[in-house]
């Protein structure tokens, strides 16, 4: 910049001194000549200046070392087709998963968000389902605490299987006949004391529960049951309703548990039905750890998971769709959340 | 190995050396003090035609300057006298006789390149910027893959759709116009960004940002999935976070003001200043809101100047009680135009009687007159159309048609442009004297829409991308569209981006 400046007041300078020679009247016009000719030469400059760029790049090589490739170029071509987004895709009807960052468990994305409220404890639905607890608690005091501990997977709806359950029963007389009502359940094994208490549901939903963890595990054929069998531990947690991972001898479960579930499983296509009170399933096995390698082994389980916050809709692969165009209202979203909410209260007695 | 000149300098450096060189480019090619500004300005004059503007070059072996082009006066030196390389004195390229070509040479380029940073130093522009050159090791990596993601008028390129996580289009939205936010791409993709949360990046909002853009332009066609951004957001915004609809405008604000504060991270050199701050959310974002009040008895005017990152523009019919004189102001309806939205917005206020202000001139209480302006104007300008009315009782979406312009002209809302008495009235014949080669010249990239009602409804966005195409953003659906859809449609946050920068 400064050799141009130099330039120019250089050349003002010599023109300017011959301008004085002149008559006033031509002063205008040798001034005016003058910047012309200090206006072409910056011009004249910078256009030699990106010669010598191009050129440099030219003699090193560099000059087309940029340019797109043809294959590259085809790949990327806006597609601009009714009915195809940019990409030339059909819209998008594959769920996509993501990894919480808060408790690092795999989850659809499209349900991340409610998810996520519930996992970091806030929004209003988290203060109104603890004030709801809280008012259920004291008021049914005696019933519930026997199985405290457990309320707190309840209210987490994305997790626990418990909910699931009950907003299928709760529904059960609006739709009668959910489709996906067979596969999902709750486990309570052994102590049966929600048996006991809950009047409602009756002594019986638990042995048909359990026996409906089982039923999970039906649709798989004898050979792929033993195969999973032979090579891992095998005794399905209460909480998760999974086959434990690690290897036979693992220090979680005793031998007589994993003698049980074999004899279940592989016995019961024999028609040899136990006493469901007498499987023994784990409640403390399962670790957060083993999700991952579990949804490898076990891909057809995770594609049976029913979707809680997916209530309203009726599959998953209109999930999406749905949520779009009635698109997470308030006022629809609370609709369709009140049903699963009510049902907290079910959950205590 | 570095690029090397021809066989011929090197054995003239082998000789000689680059001292000569090195004279040469710091006097006469790039002048690092006033010394040699004036020698050059003195002595470069071709040696035998006494002319001054002909490509003169210098003899890289005697003190000889010559003309190159007409006379050819460095030729003839050069056959003369056989020196072979002449330095042309207004770029510093080295041209050799005997392979009738300029050469490049990496020692030659280094000389050449310190004496223009110093010579940038000694007038005052610090800061330079060098475009990248690939070294050997890069160009034969470049030439052995020729695969390239390039931003070109056909390339998808910097376009992907976004998952919805469950009631978080309202930050697709926002997300899809940051991303296409042409400075803030720029900034993003030349990884300007240093992490000043120490230890903390994966808490770094403005890290993931810079993810982001990695995403948005890495050429992969399904759509991202912004979770992680979404918990950083709820984890530094509390406000927002939840499991419902949000205001897309109040997640911009938010998201905003976040990438702010991790912008300065842990360093203090902002704490001293508050209002003024040199991270690129307020380059890009921040303006300066003029407030003139003026006492209605003694004229005298009080000005602040407010930082602003949005201008919220009222659609409803105006509270007629505050109209100054609606006579002489005309009749502001409902606007129906982003104009004429602006001109509601800069025009002078009554007060009213009842927010009576202390004049600090005349020492007592006084009707005032209040005007906004726009002191600075900042590079995106973000209108904030007020669909969204919530009183008490009540919430209401209006869905007026509001006019919105793919070229904005500011000029009339400066405060440069506010006449001290009569406030706006004479601002339109200067915008139209003006209007064509404005400084304050915007140009549209990004539209926020949203349908549905105040209480429940879908944002999407449209999006500007290399020169004018437009693209439609609804989560993970991104559509080719035309930019009169766009400028038919609703508008809720419109994003305009200047068309000149001014030099800081």
């Amino acid at each position: 910049m400064d050799v141009i400046m130099l330039d120019s007041s250089e050349s003002s300078n010599s023109r300017g001194s011959r301008g004085e020679d002149l008559l006033e009247d031509d002063e205008e016009e040798e001034i005016k000549r003058t910047l012309n000719s200090v206006m072409d030469e910056l011009v004249d400059d910078v256009v030699l200046g990106l010669c010598f760029e191009t050129h440099r790049s030219c003699k090193l090589g560099t000059l087309f070392l940029d340019e797109t490739d043809i294959e590259s170029e085809n790949l990327y071509r806006i597609v601009d087709q009714v009915g195809l987004d940019v990409f030339g895709q059909l819209p998008q009807k594959k769920q996509l998963e993501c990894i919480c960052p808060n408790c690092s468990r795999n989850l659809a994305a499209s349900r991340f968000a409610p998810h996520l409220e519930k996992c970091m404890g806030m929004g209003r639905n988290s203060s109104r389902i603890a004030s709801r607890r809280i008012l259920a608690n004291t008021g049914k005091q005696e019933n519930v605490a026997s199985d405290n501990d457990s309320e707190d997977n309840k209210d987490d709806n994305d997790w626990s299987y418990a909910v699931d359950r009950k907003s299928k029963k709760s529904r059960k007389d609006r739709s009668g006949n959910s489709p996906r009502r067979g596969k999902i359940s709750k486990l309570k094994n052994g102590d049966g004391a929600i048996g006991q208490h809950d009047t409602k549901m009756g002594s019986s939903h638990t042995t048909e529960a359990s026996g409906q963890i089982f039923h999970l595990y039906d649709s798989m054929t004898l050979d792929e049951k033993k195969s999973i069998l032979i090579q891992q531990c095998g005794v399905i947690s209460e909480h998760t309703k999974k086959m434990c991972t690690r290897s036979h001898r693992c220090p979680q479960h005793s031998d007589e548990q994993r003698r049980m579930v074999r004899m279940y499983l592989l016995g019961s296509q024999h028609g040899g039905l136990l006493d469901v009170d007498e499987v023994q399933v784990d409640i403390d096995g399962y670790e957060d750890g083993d999700s991952q390698s579990l949804r490898e082994s076990l891909q057809w389980e995770a594609a049976s998971n029913p979707s809680p916050a997916d209530s309203t809709s009726t599959t998953h692969s209109t999930g999406s769709r749905k949520r779009k165009k009635g698109k997470g209202g308030k006022k629809k979203g609370a609709i369709a959340r009140s049903s699963p909410s009510s049902m907290y209260e079910f959950n205590i007695h | 190995m570095t690029h090397q000149g021809c066989k011929h300098l090197r054995e003239f450096k082998s000789t000689d050396g680059t001292g000569s060189y090195r004279i040469l480019v710091s006097y006469f090619v790039a002048c690092s003090s006033t010394e040699a500004r004036k020698r050059k300005a003195k002595s470069c004059i071709c040696h035998s035609c006494r002319v001054i503007s002909a490509r003169l070059h210098s003899c890289l072996s005697c003190v000889y300057f010559g003309c190159y082009g007409g006379n050819d006066h460095i030729k003839q030196h050069a056959t003369t006298k056989r020196h072979n390389f002449a330095v042309d004195l207004s770029h510093g390229a080295v041209f050799c006789f005997l392979c009738k070509d300029y050469i490049y040479d990496a020692e030659f380029d280094e000389i050449l390149a310190m004496s223009r940073k110093a010579s940038k130093q000694s007038i005052g522009l610090d800061k330079t910027c060098q475009p990248w050159e690939p070294s050997c090791i890069e160009k034969e990596l470049m030439q052995l893959h020729p695969k390239r993601r390039k931003v070109t008028e056909y390339s998808t390129i910097g376009l992907r759709g976004l998952i919805n996580l469950g009631n978080t289009c309202f930050m697709n939205c926002i997300v899809q116009a940051l991303t296409h936010t042409p400075l803030l791409r720029d900034f993003f993709l030349a990884d300007k960004h240093n992490c000043l949360m120490l230890n903390e990046s994966q808490r770094c909002l403005v890290c993931e940002m810079s993810r982001l853009f990695q995403e948005f332009y890495s050429g992969v066609r399904t759509p991202h999935t912004p979770y992680r951004l979404l918990h950083l957001v709820w984890t530094h915004a509390r406000h927002l976070a939840g499991y419902e609809q949000q205001d897309a405008h109040e997640f911009l604000i938010a998201a905003l003001d976040v990438l702010h504060r991790h912008c300065k991270g842990n360093n203090g050199l902002s704490k001293s200043n508050p209002h003024h701050c040199n991270c690129i959310i307020d380059q890009i974002f921040t303006g300066g809101l003029q407030s003139d009040v003026t006492c209605q008895k003694c004229n005298n005017v009080s000005t602040t100047i407010d930082p602003f990152w949005d201008i919220s523009l009222d659609l409803g019919p105006p509270p007629n009680s505050l109209l100054l004189n609606p006579a002489l102001y005309g009749a502001f309806e409902q606007p129906t135009s982003l104009m004429s939205c602006l001109k509601r917005f800069t025009r002078p206020e009554h007060l009213g009687s009842s927010a009576k202000i202390k004049c600090s001139k005349c020492h007592s209480y006084q009707e005032s007159t209040k005007q906004l302006t726009m002191k600075k104007l900042p590079v995106v300008a973000c209108f904030h159309l007020k669909r969204f009315e919530h009183s008490t009782g009540y919430h209401k979406k209006i869905s007026t048609y509001v006019e919105f312009p793919e070229e904005l002209d500011m000029t009339a809302f400066m405060s440069s442009s506010r006449s001290n008495n009569n406030g706006y009235s004479n601002q339109v014949v200067h915008l139209t004297a003006n209007g064509l080669t404005s400084q304050h010249k915007y140009s549209l990239y990004a539209v926020v829409n949203h349908r549905g009602t105040a209480d429940t409804g879908h944002y999407t966005c449209f999006i500007r991308q290399h020169k004018n195409q437009w693209f439609k953003c609804e989560d993970h659906l991104i559509t080719k569209v035309d930019l009169k859809d766009v400028l038919r449609s609703e508008g809720y946050l419109l994003f305009y981006h200047k068309q000149i920068l001014e030099y800081e």
